[in-house]
């Protein structure tokens, strides 16, 4: 299919359509706009030439009406036929006099009318000669507009599928330092994710092996501070890695034990809200039991914990609970606006830079719950709170 | 039967007698009435307007009603006034309607 030629990128291909679906319209208004001017030009234009020669004739007719009328000695009048019309007169009444085309529905408060296939010319004569008060003229129309039409629509079917082909092709050049600049990015990102992995395993491995306790205090705290960074390098690392291959995994779904790994996130991150001496208030039934892929829900609990996290206030406390069909996590953060959390799921949306991240953690999550038909409310308010409620 | 058409020929020739009596008696001449319905159709073009102005002049005749050119009223004068009654007037002018209308004539 032609629709092939267009790159795999989903947003270049979404611009590049955009691009071409204005590009398109605006230039089929113009040429609609320009055709319709030029049929209406045409159609006058014929009718002119038309009328010149027909004004000509209908004097000839006239004058030839006048002699006949002042002429009449016997009894007949031989009406003046002419080669290429038809004419009738009228009386004053507008009664038929005589036709050599037959009666037709005359119009005469028009100059010219059409009927059929033929345009009905109408001149007054005075004095009456004859008693013709209405000189009609009949003439075949020499064009149709439905032929024009015809030809037009033939015409703007080649042009458009033209400015078509050639239109993608101009996008494509206009668009190819863009898309190559995001296929570079994309590129540095796999790159980058994959060579993240190796150290941070070594380094998450290496100090979990490590004998604290033959350390002293000052060491243990610097260990502790490289743990702390060893965790958010591998929770970005794992949120990167997720989008990237998000597309490319198959889920491996399986009863899991929700609270189990609740605990296990909670407790994964607990080292980072001991910085911020933040505390957890846990509320987690046991054995809560959910179909889905443990990577996923990993990284749908660490998203929004450690979003808690991020934006919670020093010394506050996070409330977690669990219960069958229903998690909630709620911080004593900022808080967020109705317009910000319209677009929370938007990926790269950030609305603090003041603290780390990339914006893809409510995109992750979006994606998670959105496959698992997961609902998620958010309850928010400003230097308040916030409060997330997962529904499955 | 034979009685409607016994008297739609007595209409007729009642009728045609009228003409007859009243039109022909002076005008003799086909061709002066021929002339006649010709200004006549000139100016007034359809059967109405004709019927109604011959009517109209016939009734009352002057100088603006009458068709004729100021040089003719001039020598040959007015006619007198119709005596005839308006329904037996217009009989008459039907009848010199129908003998000497233009548009019979065209072919």
């Amino acid at each position: 299919m032609w629709f092939n030629i267009l790159p795999k990128n989903k947003s270049v291909r979404k611009t590049i359509l955009n691009v071409v679906s204005i590009y398109l319209i605006t230039t089929i208004l113009l040429i609609l706009t320009l055709s319709f001017i030029y049929v209406d030009s045409q159609k006058d234009q014929l009718l002119q030439s038309q009328k010149q020669q027909i004004d000509y004739q209908a004097k000839q007719l006239i004058n030839q009406l006048e002699d006949l009328h002042n002429g009449i000695s016997n009894n007949n009048i031989m009406y003046p036929e002419l080669d290429d019309i038809q004419t009738a007169i009228y009386d004053i009444d507008k009664n038929i006099i005589f036709s050599t085309f037959g009666e037709k529905n005359i119009e005469f408060d028009k100059q010219y009318f059409y009927l059929d296939d033929n345009v009905y010319f109408i001149y007054k004569v005075e004095p009456y000669y004859l008693g013709a008060a209405y000189l009609i003229i009949q003439k075949h129309r020499e064009y149709k507009l439905v032929n024009i039409l015809v030809k037009l629509a033939i015409s703007l079917f080649f042009v458009i599928l033209f400015l078509i082909f050639t239109s993608f092709f101009l996008v494509k050049i206009l668009i190819r330092p863009l898309s190559d600049n995001i296929n570079l990015l994309d590129k540095f990102l796999k790159d980058t994710t994959h060579e993240l992995n190796t150290p941070i395993a070594a380094i998450l491995g290496n100090i979990e092996m490590l004998n604290l306790e033959n350390m002293d205090e000052k060491n243990k705290k610097k260990i502790n501070r490289i743990r702390i960074g060893a965790i958010t390098i591998s929770s970005i690392y794992d949120d990167l890695s997720f989008l990237i291959l998000n597309n490319k995994i198959i889920s491996k779904n399986e009863i899991l034990n929700v609270s189990d790994i609740l605990y296990t996130r909670v407790e994964y991150f607990k080292i980072l809200s001991d910085v911020k001496n933040i505390s957890f208030n846990i509320d987690i039934k046991d054995n809560v039991m959910l179909e889905i892929d443990t990577l996923k829900l990993s990284r749908l609990f660490d998203n929004l914990i450690s979003n808690a996290i991020k934006y919670s206030p020093p010394s506050s406390t996070i409330k977690i609970t669990l219960d069958d069909n229903l998690f909630i996590i709620e911080d004593q953060g900022q808080g967020m606006s109705e317009d910000n959390i319209k677009q929370i799921f938007q990926r790269y949306k950030r609305f603090d830079t003041t603290v780390g991240g990339f914006g893809i953690g409510y995109n992750i999550i979006h994606n998670i719950i959105k496959e698992y038909d997961i609902d998620i409310e958010i309850k928010s308010e400003i230097d308040v709170g916030t409060k997330v409620i997962l529904t499955w | 039967m034979v009685k409607v058409i016994l008297i739609c020929l007595l209409n007729v020739s009642l009728y045609s007698n009228i003409f007859d009596n009243n039109c022909m008696s002076c005008h003799k001449s086909s061709i002066q009435l021929k002339v006649f319905m010709k200004r006549y159709t000139l100016k007034y073009s359809s059967e109405s307007k004709i019927k109604d102005a011959i009517f109209r002049y016939l009734k009352a005749p002057t100088q603006n009603r009458s068709i004729m050119p100021f040089g003719f009223i001039q020598r040959w004068g007015f006619k007198d006034e119709s005596l005839l009654s308006d329904n037996e007037l217009k009989n008459a002018i039907n009848i010199y309607y129908e003998n000497y209308n233009l548009k019979q004539y065209i072919k």
